[in-house]
């Protein structure tokens, strides 16, 4: 399944990027029930405003999830190795993620051939909401 | 005073991690003594119903996700778990945070601040996960104005097969 051949890859290489919908309260709820997050500071408006927050505010996990997408639409999802990442700041509801990666190193251990990929998700303003970095496994040179 | 002291109890019983925290670390303190220290094992049913209602709340497109069948033909013993699913797993508690809250951090201003995942076999729908925590880090910066916990958990299959290991940092927000 895992079509990538690692000498067809040279670092400075991007993936494919990923552009996921506007985030609604609506995807909010869903994501609320289906990753057993159910901090109500992701659904209830008026919780959120009541512990500071301006609003609710989106689940780390479901940009984490978007990125994770990224990943396993390049490579199968069991060739990755490693995957971190961290969130650099707040994402709103109306907001639209973009996830991208780019290959930062190659290496050949042993004949297991990987990939080192730097990540990183932003706004429709550009601004930075997710950084992070995965390693993945891919073909040996064909 | 019957009343008081029967609602007292009930309280210790339910919430024995809150009371704790409260009473000794209200101050703000944190409790470094509980950083090395394991938690009771979680075992969780990967349940199918649910993975397709992940898929479905992340917008996935890939049917190894949803579908059984392709799933299979891909060589998964069922629909297969997303790469960052074993926090959903770990969240399958009555009280998430019950961790960080003895450990003396406010749950309601707690941010998530990194996740990290290793991976080793597939966690599949059927499957039985046994999750293991343990509290890594426990720190302040800015002389305690920002409050840190570590944790690292290791999930294994009902084969006793590790699948996955995964850590993740939390903050307390002033």
């Amino acid at each position: 399944m895992n079509d990538i051949f690692f000498d067809q890859i040279a670092i400075g290489d991007q993936l494919p990027s990923l552009t996921k919908p506007p985030i609604t309260r609506t995807t909010l709820a869903y994501f609320c029930g289906a990753s057993n997050d159910h901090n109500p500071v992701h659904v209830d408006s008026d919780f959120a405003r009541a512990s500071g927050a301006d609003d609710v505010f989106v689940h780390g996990m479901l940009n984490m999830a978007y990125m994770g997408q990224l990943l396993t639409g390049w490579v199968s999802p069991r060739a990755i190795i490693s995957f971190g990442v961290k969130f650099a700041a707040i994402v709103y509801v109306g907001d639209t993620i973009t996830c991208q990666g780019e290959v930062v190193d190659k290496a050949d251990s042993e004949g297991v051939y990987t990939l080192k990929l730097k990540l990183s998700a932003v706004d429709q303003n550009g601004e930075l909401k997710l950084s992070g970095d995965a390693v993945v496994k891919v073909s040996a040179p064909a | 005073m019957g009343l008081f002291v029967l609602g007292w109890r009930l309280y210790w019983c339910v919430d024995i991690d809150t009371l704790r925290a409260e009473k000794k670390y209200g101050n703000g303190m944190l409790d470094k003594t509980l950083i090395g220290k394991s938690f009771p094992a979680l075992v969780v049913d990967v349940d199918k119903w649910q993975l397709k209602f992940f898929a479905k709340a992340v917008g996935e497109e890939n049917p190894i996700y949803f579908d059984e069948e392709a799933a299979i033909a891909e060589g998964y013993r069922s629909i297969l778990a997303p790469p960052t699913y074993g926090v959903t797993l770990g969240c399958a508690v009555p009280d998430p945070f019950a961790r960080a809250k003895a450990v003396g951090l406010d749950a309601s201003k707690i941010l998530h601040t990194a996740q990290s995942f290793e991976y080793f076999e597939p966690i599949c729908g059927g499957d039985k996960i046994t999750l293991v925590a343990t509290i890594t880090k426990v720190f302040e910066k800015r002389k305690g104005a920002f409050k840190f916990m570590v944790e690292e958990t290791v999930a294994t299959n009902q084969l006793d097969q590790l699948t996955t290991r995964f850590r993740q940092t939390v903050v307390e927000r002033t």
